[in-house]
């Protein structure tokens, strides 16, 4: 015992030797304290634990400090299966008393294994459920709930009392008793289970008092050896000795009739039709039910799977089939590009023999239908033997070409007076633009060309009515085209005016 | 003769591990005998 003041070892006397305060109060407040320990130890170990608790409580009272009678007090809760109260108790024991404490063993066992923990907690979550089905009085649910729980945490009293007390509402004393004994064999002194049980004695004693009064009914029974008396002349007057046998009558009789014999056959096969029909047959059926709800399951399954698989098998065929198009593709592009180069080929060899027999204009008009001429690609395209040879007969042809087709417009010029004719002049001096003109007088060149224009949408617009327009359409962009060329190749001021003069005249006309 | 709707009023909801803190809480703010004591001789002393 220490100083509540200095802290330090209290002897007998009423004041402490260190510091002097008077502690005889404190002292003997601290006995009572353990006094009530002592008490509630000696209940423990008798297993009246529900004293033992009350009697600890106490002596926290007097002395919240009193590590020893807390420790007890938690292992009584625990034991109570009261899980929550007890970790309460040892952690406010731990607090006071940090070191060589019991509730740190009892702590370490019950932390070490969590399922444990767990499982409490489980049993105590359920039992709160039991009890709300109780209140509710659905007491199948907490019949079963609470069986659940007890048979998780059978040390747990309430669970037992709750269990005994809806057994006893059901009016089914006997099974309440089973509970009761339980937590009495927990907690033998507990006060509400004394009462359960003393209920329950009381409807047993009662029972047993109407069995008793039954049982002594049998008054007629006497009456019934009355009746057999005539028939074994025992004398119902004589008494009877201790030795006598009495043989109550039980009223079965030997059937000896045939014909009884076959209608109980009749009727056992009846039955047995019937019970065959009503008992096997559902189950068969049952049976067969499952049977093809299962087949019928698996088929679903099956089919889910086969339709995945076709899903997966049509996303693959449309993904080959887009696949298949793009090659498609690149072959076409790929066939395409081919017979452009054979026939780019067939134009430069037609070009070099029309070269070669000083056909200037068959050989211009195949090379400016070679696809990639004048265009950046030419280079990359072809061969370096076909450049050379496009290069060698290119500015000669086109140069000769020029001329001609020049000197040819100019011989047709004058004669030319329906469309057709002067289509040919037309087209022939577009040619010289398209060539070279810079070797012929294409000032003269152009004046000639917007004469043939006008000439052939005047002979057009008598013979040709329904395309005089598109004539017109054509003169304007066929010398915007010349326009073009010569402004682009630097051709001379005053022809480059003519040409302008020469369009505007044409969109005029 | 036991009246159930008396008896279950009698029962409470068991404290859940979650309501551990709280216990412990509630538990440890009493006030013992030796406080009232201490607390009694410090007022004999200042008087």
């Amino acid at each position: 015992m220490r100083c509540y003041r200095c802290d330090s070892v209290l002897t007998d006397n009423g004041f402490c030797n260190s510091c002097g305060a008077n502690v005889v109060v404190y002292k003997r407040v601290l006995k009572l304290s353990n006094t009530y320990y002592n008490m509630g130890l000696a209940k423990a170990q008798i297993r009246d634990l529900s004293g033992a608790a009350d009697l600890l409580r106490r002596s926290i009272k007097f002395n919240k400090k009193n590590t020893d009678a807390r420790n007890l007090l938690g292992l009584v809760y625990f034991e109570m299966g009261e899980a929550v109260q007890a970790m309460a108790e040892w952690v406010i024991s731990k607090n006071y008393q940090s070191d060589n404490n019991l509730a740190d063993r009892y702590m370490k066992m019950l932390q070490s294994n969590p399922n444990r923990l767990d499982t409490i907690n489980q049993t105590i979550k359920k039992f709160n459920v039991a009890l709300g089905y109780a209140r509710d009085e659905n007491d199948d649910l907490a019949i079963i709930q609470l069986k659940k729980v007890l048979n998780l945490n059978p040390n747990l009293i309430k669970g037992h009392q709750l269990l005994a007390l809806i057994y006893m509402k059901r009016g089914d004393y006997d099974k309440a008793k089973k509970p009761i004994m339980k937590s009495l064999k927990i907690d033998n002194s507990n006060i509400l289970s004394k009462r359960y049980l003393k209920e329950i004695e009381h409807h047993s004693d009662r029972k047993a008092a109407n069995k008793d009064t039954q049982s002594k009914k049998p008054v007629e029974y006497t009456d019934t050896r009355k009746r057999f008396k005539p028939e074994f002349d025992t004398g119902a007057n004589e008494t009877l000795s201790g030795y006598d046998v009495i043989i109550p009558n039980n009223g079965y009789k030997e059937s000896n009739s045939g014909t009884l014999t076959v209608l109980n056959v009749i009727i056992g096969i009846v039955i047995g039709v019937a019970a065959t029909f009503f008992l096997l047959t559902p189950a068969r059926i049952s049976t067969l039910n499952a049977i093809h709800k299962s087949e019928v399951l698996d088929l679903n399954s099956e089919i889910a799977r086969l339709n995945s698989e076709i899903s997966d098998l049509e996303t693959k065929v449309t993904a080959a089939n887009d696949n298949s198009a793009a090659l498609q593709g690149q072959i076409d592009n790929a066939n395409s590009e081919k017979d452009i180069m054979i026939a780019d080929y067939e134009k430069l060899i037609t070009a070099y023999i029309a070269f070669q027999s000083k056909s200037y204009i068959e050989c211009a008009d195949n090379l400016s239908g070679i696809s990639a001429i004048n265009t950046p690609d030419f280079d990359a395209k072809y061969s370096e033997s076909f450049k050379n040879i496009c290069n060698m007969i290119k500015d000669e042809s086109y140069t000769e070409a020029a001329k001609a087709a020049y000197t040819e417009a100019i011989s047709l010029y004058d004669s030319a007076e329906n469309v057709e004719s002067l289509n040919t002049v037309a087209g022939k001096l577009e040619r010289c633009f398209v060539y070279n003109f810079q070797e012929i007088d294409y000032k003269d060149a152009i004046e000639k060309l917007r004469d043939a224009y006008t000439k052939r949408y005047q002979a057009a617009q008598t013979e040709e009515p329904d395309r005089a327009q598109e004539y017109k359409e054509m003169a304007t962009a066929g010398m915007q085209s010349v326009l073009d060329r010569i402004s682009t190749a630097g051709g001379s001021s005053s022809a480059v005016k003519t040409a302008q003069d020469s369009l505007a005249a044409l969109q005029a006309m | 003769m036991i009246n159930f709707d008396e008896e279950i009023k009698r029962f409470q909801p068991s404290l859940e591990v979650d309501d551990t803190e709280d216990a412990i809480y509630n538990t440890n703010t009493t006030t013992d005998i030796t406080d009232v004591v201490l607390e009694l001789l410090k007022e004999v002393r200042d008087n």
